[in-house]
Protein backbone atom coordinates (compact mmCIF):
# COMPACT_ATOMS: atom_id res chain seq x y z
CA UNK A 1 0.00 0.00 0.00
CA UNK A 2 2.67 2.45 1.09
CA UNK A 3 4.68 0.96 -1.75
CA UNK A 4 2.05 1.92 -4.34
CA UNK A 5 1.89 5.42 -2.93
CA UNK A 6 5.66 5.82 -2.92
CA UNK A 7 6.03 4.47 -6.42
CA UNK A 8 3.18 6.42 -8.02
CA UNK A 9 1.65 9.70 -6.81
CA UNK A 10 4.42 10.64 -4.36
CA UNK A 11 7.00 10.70 -7.15
CA UNK A 12 4.92 13.40 -8.85
CA UNK A 13 4.25 15.32 -5.63
CA UNK A 14 7.96 15.31 -4.86
CA UNK A 15 8.92 16.33 -8.38
CA UNK A 16 6.41 19.21 -8.55
CA UNK A 17 7.40 20.54 -5.11
CA UNK A 18 11.04 20.32 -6.13
CA UNK A 19 10.57 22.32 -9.34
CA UNK A 20 8.18 24.88 -7.82
CA UNK A 21 10.36 25.36 -4.72
CA UNK A 22 13.50 25.76 -6.81
CA UNK A 23 11.94 28.37 -9.08
CA UNK A 24 10.68 30.24 -6.02
CA UNK A 25 14.09 30.27 -4.33
CA UNK A 26 15.97 31.43 -7.42
CA UNK A 27 13.43 34.18 -8.10
CA UNK A 28 13.65 35.29 -4.50
CA UNK A 29 17.43 35.52 -4.62
CA UNK A 30 17.29 37.44 -7.89
CA UNK A 31 14.77 39.86 -6.38
CA UNK A 32 17.02 40.42 -3.37
CA UNK A 33 19.92 41.33 -5.62
CA UNK A 34 18.06 43.38 -8.18
CA UNK A 35 20.35 46.40 -7.86
CA UNK A 36 23.46 46.45 -10.04
CA UNK A 37 26.71 48.35 -9.67
CA UNK A 38 29.47 49.09 -12.12
CA UNK A 39 32.12 48.36 -9.52
CA UNK A 40 33.41 44.78 -9.68
CA UNK A 41 34.74 43.38 -6.45
CA UNK A 42 36.21 40.23 -7.91
CA UNK A 43 38.72 42.16 -9.99
CA UNK A 44 40.10 44.58 -7.43
CA UNK A 45 43.59 43.71 -6.28
CA UNK A 46 43.03 44.64 -2.66
CA UNK A 47 40.25 42.14 -2.03
CA UNK A 48 39.55 38.45 -2.39
CA UNK A 49 41.86 35.54 -2.90
CA UNK A 50 44.21 37.47 -5.19
CA UNK A 51 45.12 40.08 -2.60
CA UNK A 52 48.45 38.40 -1.91
CA UNK A 53 49.74 38.46 -5.48
CA UNK A 54 51.62 41.08 -7.44
CA UNK A 55 51.21 41.82 -11.16
CA UNK A 56 54.79 40.62 -11.60
CA UNK A 57 53.69 37.04 -10.83
CA UNK A 58 52.24 36.77 -14.35
CA UNK A 59 49.04 35.07 -15.42
CA UNK A 60 49.90 31.48 -14.45
CA UNK A 61 51.43 32.73 -11.22
CA UNK A 62 48.18 34.46 -10.42
CA UNK A 63 46.25 31.27 -11.08
CA UNK A 64 48.46 29.08 -8.93
CA UNK A 65 48.23 31.73 -6.25
CA UNK A 66 44.48 31.75 -6.62
CA UNK A 67 44.41 27.96 -6.15
CA UNK A 68 46.89 28.00 -3.27
CA UNK A 69 44.98 30.68 -1.41
CA UNK A 70 41.55 29.15 -2.04
CA UNK A 71 40.23 26.31 0.15
CA UNK A 72 41.65 23.87 -2.41
CA UNK A 73 45.03 25.01 -1.18
CA UNK A 74 44.30 25.22 2.51
CA UNK A 75 42.05 22.11 2.81
CA UNK A 76 43.13 19.81 -0.03
CA UNK A 77 41.77 16.59 1.52
CA UNK A 78 38.30 17.98 2.19
CA UNK A 79 38.14 19.52 -1.28
CA UNK A 80 39.22 16.22 -2.87
CA UNK A 81 36.55 14.31 -0.98
CA UNK A 82 33.90 16.91 -1.75
CA UNK A 83 34.59 16.76 -5.48
CA UNK A 84 34.22 12.96 -5.47
CA UNK A 85 31.12 13.19 -3.27
CA UNK A 86 29.29 15.69 -5.50
CA UNK A 87 30.23 13.95 -8.73
CA UNK A 88 28.94 10.60 -7.49
CA UNK A 89 25.81 12.17 -6.02
CA UNK A 90 24.73 13.03 -9.57
CA UNK A 91 26.32 10.37 -11.72
CA UNK A 92 25.51 7.19 -9.79
CA UNK A 93 21.69 7.52 -9.74
CA UNK A 94 21.59 9.01 -13.25
CA UNK A 95 23.44 6.13 -14.89
CA UNK A 96 22.17 3.34 -12.65
CA UNK A 97 20.81 0.39 -14.64
CA UNK A 98 17.81 -0.18 -12.36
CA UNK A 99 16.73 3.48 -12.55
CA UNK A 100 17.10 3.47 -16.31
CA UNK A 101 15.12 0.27 -16.78
CA UNK A 102 12.30 1.73 -14.66
CA UNK A 103 12.33 5.01 -16.59
CA UNK A 104 12.34 3.09 -19.86
CA UNK A 105 9.34 1.03 -18.73
CA UNK A 106 7.46 4.15 -17.69
CA UNK A 107 8.34 6.62 -20.44
CA UNK A 108 9.91 4.54 -23.20
CA UNK A 109 13.33 6.19 -23.17
CA UNK A 110 16.43 5.92 -21.04
CA UNK A 111 19.99 7.10 -20.66
CA UNK A 112 23.09 5.04 -20.98
CA UNK A 113 23.69 2.83 -17.92
CA UNK A 114 26.95 1.54 -16.46
CA UNK A 115 27.49 -2.01 -15.25
CA UNK A 116 25.94 -2.73 -11.89
CA UNK A 117 29.22 -3.86 -10.33
CA UNK A 118 30.67 -0.43 -11.05
CA UNK A 119 27.66 1.39 -9.56
CA UNK A 120 28.01 -0.84 -6.55
CA UNK A 121 31.69 0.06 -5.99
CA UNK A 122 30.91 3.75 -6.54
CA UNK A 123 28.14 3.48 -3.94
CA UNK A 124 30.72 2.18 -1.46
CA UNK A 125 32.96 5.10 -2.35
CA UNK A 126 30.13 7.60 -1.92
CA UNK A 127 29.20 6.21 1.49
CA UNK A 128 32.84 6.43 2.54
CA UNK A 129 32.89 10.12 1.54
CA UNK A 130 29.68 10.72 3.53
CA UNK A 131 31.23 9.05 6.55
CA UNK A 132 34.26 11.29 6.19
CA UNK A 133 32.05 14.39 6.34
CA UNK A 134 30.12 13.05 9.31
CA UNK A 135 33.29 12.31 11.29
CA UNK A 136 34.81 15.63 10.34
CA UNK A 137 31.74 17.45 11.56
CA UNK A 138 31.65 15.51 14.81
CA UNK A 139 35.36 15.39 15.63
CA UNK A 140 36.84 18.73 14.57
CA UNK A 141 35.99 21.27 17.25
CA UNK A 142 36.00 24.24 14.88
CA UNK A 143 33.58 22.51 12.49
CA UNK A 144 31.42 21.22 15.32
CA UNK A 145 31.07 24.74 16.67
CA UNK A 146 29.51 25.87 13.40
CA UNK A 147 27.21 22.87 12.95
CA UNK A 148 23.49 22.92 13.43
CA UNK A 149 20.85 20.23 13.11
CA UNK A 150 20.37 21.05 9.44
CA UNK A 151 23.96 20.20 8.59
CA UNK A 152 23.45 16.66 9.84
CA UNK A 153 20.03 16.46 8.23
CA UNK A 154 21.23 17.33 4.72
CA UNK A 155 24.11 14.88 5.01
CA UNK A 156 21.58 12.24 6.01
CA UNK A 157 19.34 13.17 3.06
CA UNK A 158 22.19 12.72 0.62
CA UNK A 159 23.43 9.43 2.05
CA UNK A 160 20.11 7.72 2.82
CA UNK A 161 19.06 6.93 -0.78
CA UNK A 162 22.52 5.47 -1.37
CA UNK A 163 22.49 3.35 1.77
CA UNK A 164 18.97 2.05 1.16
CA UNK A 165 19.60 1.49 -2.57
CA UNK A 166 22.66 -0.50 -1.59
CA UNK A 167 20.64 -2.68 0.82
CA UNK A 168 17.99 -3.20 -1.87
CA UNK A 169 20.52 -4.17 -4.51
CA UNK A 170 22.10 -6.73 -2.22
CA UNK A 171 18.68 -7.81 -0.96
CA UNK A 172 19.68 -7.39 2.65
CA UNK A 173 16.68 -7.24 5.04
CA UNK A 174 13.12 -7.47 3.70
CA UNK A 175 13.36 -6.39 0.05
CA UNK A 176 9.88 -4.84 -0.23
CA UNK A 177 10.37 -2.77 2.89
CA UNK A 178 13.85 -1.59 1.91
CA UNK A 179 12.84 -0.60 -1.61
CA UNK A 180 9.79 1.31 -0.33
CA UNK A 181 12.03 3.12 2.13
CA UNK A 182 14.49 3.84 -0.68
CA UNK A 183 11.83 5.51 -2.80
CA UNK A 184 10.46 7.52 0.14
CA UNK A 185 13.95 8.72 1.07
CA UNK A 186 14.69 9.66 -2.54
CA UNK A 187 11.47 11.66 -2.64
CA UNK A 188 12.20 13.28 0.73
CA UNK A 189 15.56 14.39 -0.60
CA UNK A 190 13.99 15.86 -3.74
CA UNK A 191 11.41 17.83 -1.73
CA UNK A 192 13.99 19.03 0.75
CA UNK A 193 16.42 20.42 -1.84
CA UNK A 194 14.83 23.87 -2.30
CA UNK A 195 13.94 24.31 1.37
CA UNK A 196 17.26 23.40 2.98
CA UNK A 197 20.84 24.42 2.36
CA UNK A 198 20.99 21.81 -0.41
CA UNK A 199 19.53 24.72 -2.39
CA UNK A 200 23.18 25.72 -2.87
CA UNK A 201 22.90 23.28 -5.77
CA UNK A 202 21.50 26.12 -7.90
CA UNK A 203 21.87 29.19 -5.65
CA UNK A 204 25.63 28.61 -5.95
CA UNK A 205 25.51 29.62 -9.60
CA UNK A 206 23.43 32.73 -8.96
CA UNK A 207 25.64 33.87 -6.09
CA UNK A 208 29.01 33.13 -7.61
CA UNK A 209 28.35 34.20 -11.18
CA UNK A 210 25.77 36.97 -10.95
CA UNK A 211 26.30 38.66 -7.60
CA UNK A 212 29.38 40.83 -7.06
CA UNK A 213 31.58 40.05 -4.06
CA UNK A 214 35.17 39.17 -3.34
CA UNK A 215 34.60 35.49 -4.17
CA UNK A 216 32.70 36.02 -7.45
CA UNK A 217 33.72 33.73 -10.24
CA UNK A 218 32.27 35.78 -13.07
CA UNK A 219 31.92 39.47 -13.52
CA UNK A 220 28.51 39.67 -11.87
CA UNK A 221 27.25 43.12 -11.06
CA UNK A 222 24.28 42.38 -8.85
CA UNK A 223 24.50 43.65 -5.29
CA UNK A 224 22.31 43.08 -2.26
CA UNK A 225 19.49 45.57 -1.94
CA UNK B 1 36.97 -59.36 2.15
CA UNK B 2 37.74 -60.23 -1.49
CA UNK B 3 34.29 -61.79 -1.94
CA UNK B 4 32.51 -58.70 -0.72
CA UNK B 5 34.43 -56.44 -3.03
CA UNK B 6 33.54 -58.57 -6.03
CA UNK B 7 29.91 -57.99 -5.26
CA UNK B 8 29.72 -54.45 -3.92
CA UNK B 9 32.14 -52.71 -6.23
CA UNK B 10 30.19 -53.35 -9.46
CA UNK B 11 27.01 -52.44 -7.58
CA UNK B 12 28.44 -49.10 -6.52
CA UNK B 13 29.61 -48.37 -10.05
CA UNK B 14 26.18 -49.19 -11.44
CA UNK B 15 24.50 -47.02 -8.87
CA UNK B 16 26.74 -44.06 -9.70
CA UNK B 17 26.08 -44.53 -13.41
CA UNK B 18 22.35 -44.55 -12.74
CA UNK B 19 22.66 -41.23 -10.92
CA UNK B 20 24.52 -39.62 -13.78
CA UNK B 21 21.97 -40.88 -16.30
CA UNK B 22 19.12 -39.57 -14.24
CA UNK B 23 20.75 -36.16 -14.09
CA UNK B 24 21.44 -36.20 -17.80
CA UNK B 25 18.17 -37.53 -19.17
CA UNK B 26 15.42 -36.66 -16.75
CA UNK B 27 15.63 -32.88 -16.96
CA UNK B 28 14.22 -31.03 -14.01
CA UNK B 29 11.32 -28.60 -14.44
CA UNK B 30 12.42 -25.10 -15.27
CA UNK B 31 12.83 -23.04 -12.08
CA UNK B 32 14.50 -19.93 -13.55
CA UNK B 33 14.92 -18.39 -16.98
CA UNK B 34 18.31 -19.35 -18.39
CA UNK B 35 20.54 -16.28 -18.67
CA UNK B 36 23.22 -18.07 -20.65
CA UNK B 37 22.28 -16.09 -23.77
CA UNK B 38 23.57 -12.90 -22.15
CA UNK B 39 27.26 -12.36 -22.75
CA UNK B 40 28.05 -11.13 -19.24
CA UNK B 41 25.04 -11.65 -16.98
CA UNK B 42 24.86 -9.13 -14.15
CA UNK B 43 21.89 -10.36 -12.17
CA UNK B 44 20.94 -13.68 -10.61
CA UNK B 45 18.68 -15.65 -12.99
CA UNK B 46 15.01 -14.65 -12.81
CA UNK B 47 12.88 -17.11 -10.87
CA UNK B 48 10.30 -18.68 -13.18
CA UNK B 49 8.75 -22.07 -12.48
CA UNK B 50 7.31 -22.60 -15.96
CA UNK B 51 4.59 -25.16 -15.16
CA UNK B 52 3.59 -23.82 -11.75
CA UNK B 53 3.59 -20.21 -12.97
CA UNK B 54 1.36 -20.84 -15.95
CA UNK B 55 -1.02 -22.99 -13.95
CA UNK B 56 -1.34 -20.39 -11.19
CA UNK B 57 -1.75 -17.56 -13.68
CA UNK B 58 -4.21 -19.59 -15.77
CA UNK B 59 -2.15 -19.38 -18.98
CA UNK B 60 -3.08 -22.17 -21.34
CA UNK B 61 -2.24 -20.47 -24.62
CA UNK B 62 1.47 -20.99 -25.21
CA UNK B 63 1.61 -18.24 -27.85
CA UNK B 64 1.02 -15.52 -25.24
CA UNK B 65 4.73 -15.87 -24.55
CA UNK B 66 6.05 -18.07 -27.35
CA UNK B 67 4.80 -15.89 -30.17
CA UNK B 68 5.72 -16.59 -33.75
CA UNK B 69 6.64 -13.95 -36.32
CA UNK B 70 7.21 -14.48 -40.00
CA UNK B 71 8.50 -11.62 -42.15
CA UNK B 72 7.88 -9.27 -39.25
CA UNK B 73 4.23 -10.24 -38.99
CA UNK B 74 2.68 -12.01 -36.02
CA UNK B 75 1.31 -15.41 -36.97
CA UNK B 76 -1.80 -15.75 -34.81
CA UNK B 77 -2.58 -19.05 -33.12
CA UNK B 78 0.89 -20.37 -33.90
CA UNK B 79 3.53 -20.75 -31.22
CA UNK B 80 7.31 -20.97 -31.13
CA UNK B 81 8.15 -22.98 -28.02
CA UNK B 82 10.67 -24.97 -30.07
CA UNK B 83 12.78 -21.80 -30.25
CA UNK B 84 14.55 -19.69 -27.66
CA UNK B 85 13.63 -16.04 -27.35
CA UNK B 86 17.24 -15.29 -28.24
CA UNK B 87 16.78 -16.91 -31.67
CA UNK B 88 14.82 -13.84 -32.75
CA UNK B 89 15.80 -11.29 -30.09
CA UNK B 90 19.47 -10.33 -30.29
CA UNK B 91 21.21 -8.66 -27.35
CA UNK B 92 20.78 -5.16 -28.79
CA UNK B 93 17.39 -3.71 -29.66
CA UNK B 94 16.82 -3.13 -33.36
CA UNK B 95 14.07 -1.70 -35.52
CA UNK B 96 12.66 -5.18 -36.15
CA UNK B 97 12.57 -6.54 -32.58
CA UNK B 98 13.31 -5.45 -29.02
CA UNK B 99 16.60 -6.63 -27.55
CA UNK B 100 16.65 -9.76 -25.42
CA UNK B 101 16.60 -8.11 -21.99
CA UNK B 102 13.85 -5.73 -23.02
CA UNK B 103 11.85 -8.55 -24.59
CA UNK B 104 11.86 -10.50 -21.34
CA UNK B 105 11.11 -7.49 -19.18
CA UNK B 106 8.31 -6.21 -21.40
CA UNK B 107 6.67 -9.61 -21.64
CA UNK B 108 6.78 -10.43 -17.93
CA UNK B 109 6.26 -6.99 -16.40
CA UNK B 110 3.56 -5.65 -18.72
CA UNK B 111 1.34 -8.63 -17.93
CA UNK B 112 2.01 -8.37 -14.19
CA UNK B 113 1.09 -4.68 -14.36
CA UNK B 114 -2.06 -5.39 -16.31
CA UNK B 115 -3.12 -8.22 -14.01
CA UNK B 116 -2.07 -6.29 -10.86
CA UNK B 117 -0.51 -9.59 -9.80
CA UNK B 118 3.03 -10.94 -9.95
CA UNK B 119 6.38 -9.23 -9.30
CA UNK B 120 7.34 -5.81 -10.71
CA UNK B 121 10.64 -5.00 -8.99
CA UNK B 122 14.14 -6.17 -9.84
CA UNK B 123 14.74 -8.03 -6.61
CA UNK B 124 11.43 -9.88 -6.75
CA UNK B 125 12.40 -11.72 -9.94
CA UNK B 126 16.21 -11.71 -9.70
CA UNK B 127 16.34 -13.33 -6.28
CA UNK B 128 19.80 -13.58 -4.73
CA UNK B 129 18.71 -16.24 -2.25
CA UNK B 130 15.98 -18.17 -4.08
CA UNK B 131 13.85 -20.45 -1.90
CA UNK B 132 14.09 -24.07 -3.01
C1 LIG C 1 4.35 -16.76 -19.20
C2 LIG C 1 4.99 -17.02 -20.43
C3 LIG C 1 5.05 -18.44 -20.96
C4 LIG C 1 3.99 -19.25 -21.30
C5 LIG C 1 2.50 -18.95 -21.22
C6 LIG C 1 4.58 -20.48 -21.81
N1 LIG C 1 5.94 -20.41 -21.76
FE1 LIG C 1 7.23 -21.85 -22.34
N2 LIG C 1 8.81 -20.66 -21.79
C7 LIG C 1 8.70 -19.38 -21.36
C8 LIG C 1 10.00 -18.81 -21.22
C9 LIG C 1 10.33 -17.38 -20.77
C10 LIG C 1 10.93 -19.81 -21.58
C11 LIG C 1 12.45 -19.71 -21.65
C12 LIG C 1 12.77 -19.29 -23.05
C13 LIG C 1 14.23 -19.04 -23.33
O1 LIG C 1 15.05 -19.29 -22.46
O2 LIG C 1 14.53 -18.59 -24.44
C14 LIG C 1 10.13 -20.98 -21.94
C15 LIG C 1 10.66 -22.18 -22.38
C16 LIG C 1 9.90 -23.22 -22.87
C17 LIG C 1 10.44 -24.45 -23.39
C18 LIG C 1 11.91 -24.80 -23.43
C19 LIG C 1 12.13 -25.65 -22.19
C20 LIG C 1 13.41 -25.55 -21.49
O3 LIG C 1 13.49 -26.17 -20.42
O4 LIG C 1 14.30 -24.83 -21.94
C21 LIG C 1 9.38 -25.22 -23.81
C22 LIG C 1 9.43 -26.64 -24.42
C23 LIG C 1 8.18 -24.48 -23.53
N3 LIG C 1 8.52 -23.27 -22.96
C24 LIG C 1 6.92 -24.92 -23.82
C25 LIG C 1 5.76 -24.22 -23.54
C26 LIG C 1 4.43 -24.71 -23.87
C27 LIG C 1 4.13 -26.03 -24.57
C28 LIG C 1 3.56 -23.77 -23.43
C29 LIG C 1 2.04 -23.79 -23.50
C30 LIG C 1 1.41 -24.86 -22.81
C31 LIG C 1 4.35 -22.69 -22.83
N4 LIG C 1 5.68 -23.00 -22.93
C32 LIG C 1 3.82 -21.53 -22.27
C33 LIG C 1 7.54 -18.67 -21.08
C34 LIG C 1 6.27 -19.18 -21.26
C1 LIG D 1 10.14 -16.38 -34.28
C2 LIG D 1 10.90 -15.30 -33.75
C3 LIG D 1 10.54 -14.83 -32.33
C4 LIG D 1 10.59 -15.59 -31.17
C5 LIG D 1 10.98 -17.05 -31.01
C6 LIG D 1 10.25 -14.69 -30.11
N1 LIG D 1 9.99 -13.43 -30.61
FE1 LIG D 1 9.41 -11.79 -29.53
N2 LIG D 1 9.24 -10.72 -31.25
C7 LIG D 1 9.63 -11.15 -32.50
C8 LIG D 1 9.54 -10.04 -33.43
C9 LIG D 1 9.88 -10.09 -34.93
C10 LIG D 1 9.04 -8.92 -32.71
C11 LIG D 1 8.79 -7.51 -33.21
C12 LIG D 1 7.35 -7.26 -33.45
C13 LIG D 1 7.09 -5.86 -33.95
O1 LIG D 1 7.79 -4.94 -33.55
O2 LIG D 1 6.18 -5.71 -34.75
C14 LIG D 1 8.86 -9.40 -31.34
C15 LIG D 1 8.37 -8.59 -30.30
C16 LIG D 1 8.42 -8.95 -28.99
C17 LIG D 1 7.98 -8.08 -27.91
C18 LIG D 1 7.40 -6.69 -28.08
C19 LIG D 1 5.96 -6.59 -27.73
C20 LIG D 1 5.07 -7.55 -28.44
O3 LIG D 1 4.69 -8.57 -27.82
O4 LIG D 1 4.71 -7.30 -29.58
C21 LIG D 1 8.21 -8.78 -26.75
C22 LIG D 1 7.90 -8.31 -25.35
C23 LIG D 1 8.76 -10.08 -27.10
N3 LIG D 1 8.87 -10.14 -28.48
C24 LIG D 1 9.14 -11.06 -26.20
C25 LIG D 1 9.53 -12.36 -26.55
C26 LIG D 1 9.88 -13.41 -25.60
C27 LIG D 1 9.94 -13.22 -24.10
C28 LIG D 1 10.16 -14.52 -26.32
C29 LIG D 1 10.53 -15.92 -25.79
C30 LIG D 1 9.58 -16.52 -24.86
C31 LIG D 1 10.01 -14.18 -27.73
N4 LIG D 1 9.64 -12.85 -27.83
C32 LIG D 1 10.23 -15.05 -28.77
C33 LIG D 1 10.06 -12.42 -32.83
C34 LIG D 1 10.18 -13.48 -31.95
C1 LIG E 1 0.13 -13.18 -19.51
C2 LIG E 1 0.44 -12.79 -18.16
C3 LIG E 1 1.79 -13.13 -17.55
C4 LIG E 1 3.02 -13.19 -18.16
C5 LIG E 1 3.36 -12.95 -19.63
C6 LIG E 1 3.98 -13.47 -17.11
N1 LIG E 1 3.34 -13.60 -15.90
FE1 LIG E 1 4.24 -13.98 -14.10
N2 LIG E 1 2.45 -13.94 -13.21
C7 LIG E 1 1.23 -13.69 -13.82
C8 LIG E 1 0.19 -13.72 -12.83
C9 LIG E 1 -1.30 -13.48 -13.11
C10 LIG E 1 0.80 -14.00 -11.59
C11 LIG E 1 0.13 -14.11 -10.21
C12 LIG E 1 -0.25 -15.52 -9.93
C13 LIG E 1 -0.97 -15.59 -8.60
O1 LIG E 1 -0.32 -15.34 -7.59
O2 LIG E 1 -2.16 -15.84 -8.63
C14 LIG E 1 2.23 -14.12 -11.86
C15 LIG E 1 3.18 -14.42 -10.87
C16 LIG E 1 4.53 -14.49 -11.10
C17 LIG E 1 5.52 -14.80 -10.10
C18 LIG E 1 5.24 -15.09 -8.64
C19 LIG E 1 4.93 -16.56 -8.56
C20 LIG E 1 4.39 -16.98 -7.25
O3 LIG E 1 4.45 -18.20 -6.98
O4 LIG E 1 3.88 -16.16 -6.50
C21 LIG E 1 6.74 -14.79 -10.71
C22 LIG E 1 8.11 -15.04 -10.06
C23 LIG E 1 6.51 -14.50 -12.11
N3 LIG E 1 5.17 -14.31 -12.31
C24 LIG E 1 7.52 -14.40 -13.04
C25 LIG E 1 7.29 -14.19 -14.40
C26 LIG E 1 8.34 -14.11 -15.39
C27 LIG E 1 9.83 -14.24 -15.11
C28 LIG E 1 7.71 -13.88 -16.57
C29 LIG E 1 8.36 -13.67 -17.94
C30 LIG E 1 9.21 -14.73 -18.43
C31 LIG E 1 6.29 -13.82 -16.33
N4 LIG E 1 6.07 -14.00 -15.00
C32 LIG E 1 5.34 -13.60 -17.33
C33 LIG E 1 1.02 -13.44 -15.14
C34 LIG E 1 2.01 -13.39 -16.13
C1 LIG F 1 8.94 -10.04 -13.80
C2 LIG F 1 10.28 -10.45 -13.58
C3 LIG F 1 11.43 -9.46 -13.77
C4 LIG F 1 11.58 -8.21 -13.19
C5 LIG F 1 10.63 -7.48 -12.27
C6 LIG F 1 12.88 -7.73 -13.60
N1 LIG F 1 13.49 -8.65 -14.42
FE1 LIG F 1 15.35 -8.50 -15.21
N2 LIG F 1 15.04 -10.20 -16.28
C7 LIG F 1 13.94 -11.03 -16.15
C8 LIG F 1 14.11 -12.18 -17.03
C9 LIG F 1 13.13 -13.33 -17.21
C10 LIG F 1 15.36 -12.01 -17.69
C11 LIG F 1 16.04 -12.93 -18.71
C12 LIG F 1 17.04 -13.95 -18.21
C13 LIG F 1 17.40 -14.02 -16.76
O1 LIG F 1 18.08 -13.12 -16.26
O2 LIG F 1 17.00 -14.99 -16.09
C14 LIG F 1 15.91 -10.75 -17.18
C15 LIG F 1 17.13 -10.22 -17.57
C16 LIG F 1 17.75 -9.15 -16.96
C17 LIG F 1 19.08 -8.68 -17.27
C18 LIG F 1 20.00 -9.25 -18.33
C19 LIG F 1 20.67 -10.51 -17.82
C20 LIG F 1 21.77 -10.23 -16.82
O3 LIG F 1 21.75 -10.88 -15.76
O4 LIG F 1 22.63 -9.37 -17.08
C21 LIG F 1 19.35 -7.63 -16.42
C22 LIG F 1 20.64 -6.81 -16.34
C23 LIG F 1 18.16 -7.41 -15.64
N3 LIG F 1 17.22 -8.34 -15.99
C24 LIG F 1 18.04 -6.42 -14.69
C25 LIG F 1 16.84 -6.10 -14.07
C26 LIG F 1 16.64 -4.89 -13.26
C27 LIG F 1 17.72 -3.88 -12.92
C28 LIG F 1 15.35 -4.90 -12.88
C29 LIG F 1 14.63 -3.83 -12.07
C30 LIG F 1 14.52 -2.55 -12.67
C31 LIG F 1 14.73 -6.11 -13.42
N4 LIG F 1 15.68 -6.80 -14.14
C32 LIG F 1 13.42 -6.50 -13.20
C33 LIG F 1 12.84 -10.83 -15.34
C34 LIG F 1 12.63 -9.71 -14.55
C1 LIG G 1 17.96 11.05 -5.87
C2 LIG G 1 17.76 10.08 -5.09
C3 LIG G 1 18.23 8.66 -5.36
C4 LIG G 1 19.50 8.16 -5.25
C5 LIG G 1 20.77 8.92 -4.89
C6 LIG G 1 19.42 6.75 -5.53
C7 LIG G 1 20.50 5.89 -5.50
C8 LIG G 1 20.42 4.51 -5.70
C9 LIG G 1 21.52 3.62 -5.59
C10 LIG G 1 22.93 4.07 -5.23
C11 LIG G 1 21.06 2.35 -5.87
C12 LIG G 1 21.81 1.02 -5.97
C13 LIG G 1 23.06 0.85 -5.22
C14 LIG G 1 23.88 -0.33 -5.60
O1 LIG G 1 23.79 -0.83 -6.72
O2 LIG G 1 24.66 -0.73 -4.71
C15 LIG G 1 19.65 2.46 -6.18
C16 LIG G 1 18.83 1.41 -6.53
C17 LIG G 1 17.49 1.54 -6.86
N1 LIG G 1 16.73 2.71 -6.84
FE1 LIG G 1 17.41 4.54 -6.36
N2 LIG G 1 18.11 6.41 -5.83
C18 LIG G 1 17.35 7.56 -5.74
C19 LIG G 1 15.99 7.68 -5.95
C20 LIG G 1 15.15 6.63 -6.35
C21 LIG G 1 13.72 6.76 -6.60
C22 LIG G 1 12.93 8.08 -6.41
C23 LIG G 1 13.26 5.51 -7.00
C24 LIG G 1 11.89 5.04 -7.42
C25 LIG G 1 10.78 5.71 -7.41
C26 LIG G 1 14.41 4.60 -6.99
C27 LIG G 1 14.37 3.26 -7.33
C28 LIG G 1 15.44 2.38 -7.23
C29 LIG G 1 15.38 0.96 -7.54
C30 LIG G 1 14.14 0.19 -8.01
C31 LIG G 1 16.67 0.44 -7.31
C32 LIG G 1 17.14 -0.99 -7.53
C33 LIG G 1 17.08 -1.84 -6.35
C34 LIG G 1 17.46 -3.25 -6.77
O3 LIG G 1 18.53 -3.43 -7.33
O4 LIG G 1 16.66 -4.15 -6.53
N3 LIG G 1 15.54 5.31 -6.60
N4 LIG G 1 19.29 3.79 -6.06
Amino acid sequence: MLYNLAQGPLVWVAFILFVAGSVYQVTRLLALTRKTEAHRWGRTPDAGPLSGTRPADGLSGRWTARLRLSIAGTQPLTIGVTVIFHTLLFLVPLFLLAHNILVDEAWGFSLFAVREKLSDYLTWLFLACALFFLLRRMLLARVRALSSFQDYYILFLAAAPFASGFLAYHQIFDYRMVITLHMLLGELMLVSIPFTRIAHMFLFFVLRFLVAHEYSLGSGRRVWR
Amino acid sequence: MRKYNRFYLPCAVLLLLAFFCAAAFCQEDMVAVDRGDFAHPQRPAAVFRHEAHNEKAGLEDCSVCHHLYEDGKLVPDESSEDQNCSDCHPLKSSKTAPGLRKAFHTLCISCHKKEKKGPLLCGECHLRHPQP
